[in-house]
């Protein structure tokens, strides 16, 4: 179910990669290779937004639900400070452990703008780091343990409050489909730093932000976005002005 | 453009093989069964010594546990070893064990019974997500009577896996 979902993200995913170069065809031709010929710069702005990928997650697979709240503040051309915050709730049964995970979580780092356009744009494509911090609570609210050759289980419940800290690389897209209106996605991949076991060994299944326990936790979120700009857009160099 | 295209294409297909499907359990009893070896300790006519050696039982053995559902050994000649799981639902459990021999001279079997009584604290430890919990056993104590057993020698008495032998059983 995941994997068809992905699948939608990807295919959408290359109509947004497209779309932005459909959209920069007026006014830009290709990426500028040399660093020096951009000769723009943009105005601080403060962006903010929410995921919209997690409601639509969660109509296929009812195991997670979360609501996201994504802001970055750009500085220039280039770099940017970006923070994710939210509250999750997921839960897993089998049968030998069900489990409830309910907590918030945030994400604080910065995005470097990866991709240099000709001419000025909200537009941006970057790479990015956050520093996580994940606080919760598990409810282990069923447990069975069998033994082979003996008839009967063992049953038990028990609740444990988890920190953990995260280190979380991504890259990701943002598109500005109206005035100050930006779309944006991004995959992303965690490893979490410090994640300490909890009761007789218990490994914390499910980690806001980061999703449920795997060798690799992959994510990715997919964005509505309001940018307000503090000021226009400069020109570097007299040639640009006349353009 | 197409770089940048190709290195998100790369990075979503890893993200999809991460997010393959739940994994099943492999072993839904993970706790750990006692590994007990058979022995038997003899004096060395030669020597004088004692001579300790792994003993291959050439009588027929069965071994049930009190309670339990399920026979571990069912009248089989030729045992060398026996796992024994421990009952989860209480603090200890009896094993019993049942040696037919063959007297070679009357040619008659001659049936001995000896229990084997092991009493342990249960330690709950995490195994994984599709598997849960399972038991340890702490501070096992184990012990039998002595008809066809001769003695024991405990190896492990906390019981944590079943890499290691926690018992060794002489025969006389």
């Amino acid at each position: 179910m995941k994997a068809k979902l992905l699948l939608g993200f990807i295919l959408s995913s290359i109509i947004l990669l497209y779309a932005n170069e459909c959209l920069a065809q007026d006014t830009t031709h290709s990426v500028k290779p040399k660093k020096d010929t951009v000769t723009y710069l943009l105005p601080k702005a403060f962006t903010l937004g929410i995921d919209i990928s997690y409601p639509i997650r969660y109509s296929f697979t009812k195991d997670e639900k979360v609501f996201e709240v994504v802001g970055d503040f750009r500085f220039n051309n280039n770099w940017y400070a970006a923070a994710e915050g939210g509250y999750a709730d997921a839960s897993k049964e089998n049968s030998f452990i069900s489990f409830n995970t309910k907590g918030g979580y945030l994400k604080l780092g910065a995005n470097r703008n990866i991709v240099k356009f000709r001419n000025p744009t909200n537009n941006t494509v970057y790479a990015g780091a956050r520093g996580v911090i994940s606080i919760f609570n598990t409810d282990v609210y069923k447990y069975t343990i069998n033994q082979k050759g003996w008839p009967g289980d063992v049953s038990g419940s028990f609740s444990d409050n988890s920190t953990v800290y995260s280190l979380e690389f991504l890259l990701g897209i943002k598109v500005e489909l109206l005035k100050n209106f930006l779309m944006g996605w991004s995959v992303r991949g965690a490893f979490p730093i410090v994640n300490k076991n909890t009761t007789d060994g218990f490994e914390n299944l499910y980690i806001p932000g980061l999703g449920f326990e795997k060798n690799f936790m992959f994510n990715f979120n997919y964005t509505l976005n309001y940018m307000l700009p503090f000021g226009k857009v400069k020109n570097k160099s007299p040639e640009v002005s006349k353009k | 453009m197409k770089l940048l295209t190709n290195l998100i294409f790369l990075v979503v297909i890893v993200g999809v093989i991460a997010c393959s499907d739940d994994k099943i359990c492999a072993d839904p009893t993970p706790s750990p069964s006692v590994v007990v070896e058979f022995y038997k300790d003899t004096i060395n006519k030669k020597t004088g010594k004692h001579d300790v050696f792994k003993y291959t039982l050439p009588d027929t053995l069965t071994v049930e546990g009190i309670g339990a559902d399920t026979i571990i050994v069912k009248g089989l000649k030729g045992q060398q070893k026996v796992l024994l799981p421990p009952n989860i639902t209480t603090d200890n459990c009896t094993y019993v064990f049942t040696i037919y021999k063959l007297n070679p001279k009357s040619g008659a079997r001659e049936m001995t019974k000896d229990e084997l009584k092991m009493t342990y604290k249960l330690q709950r430890r995490f195994v994984s997500q599709e598997c849960g919990f399972k038991f340890n056993f702490i501070n096992t104590v184990f012990e039998a009577t002595e008809n066809r057993l001769d003695s024991l020698e405990t190896l492990q008495k906390d019981i944590t896996n079943e890499g290691q032998t926690a018992l060794r059983i002489y025969f006389k």
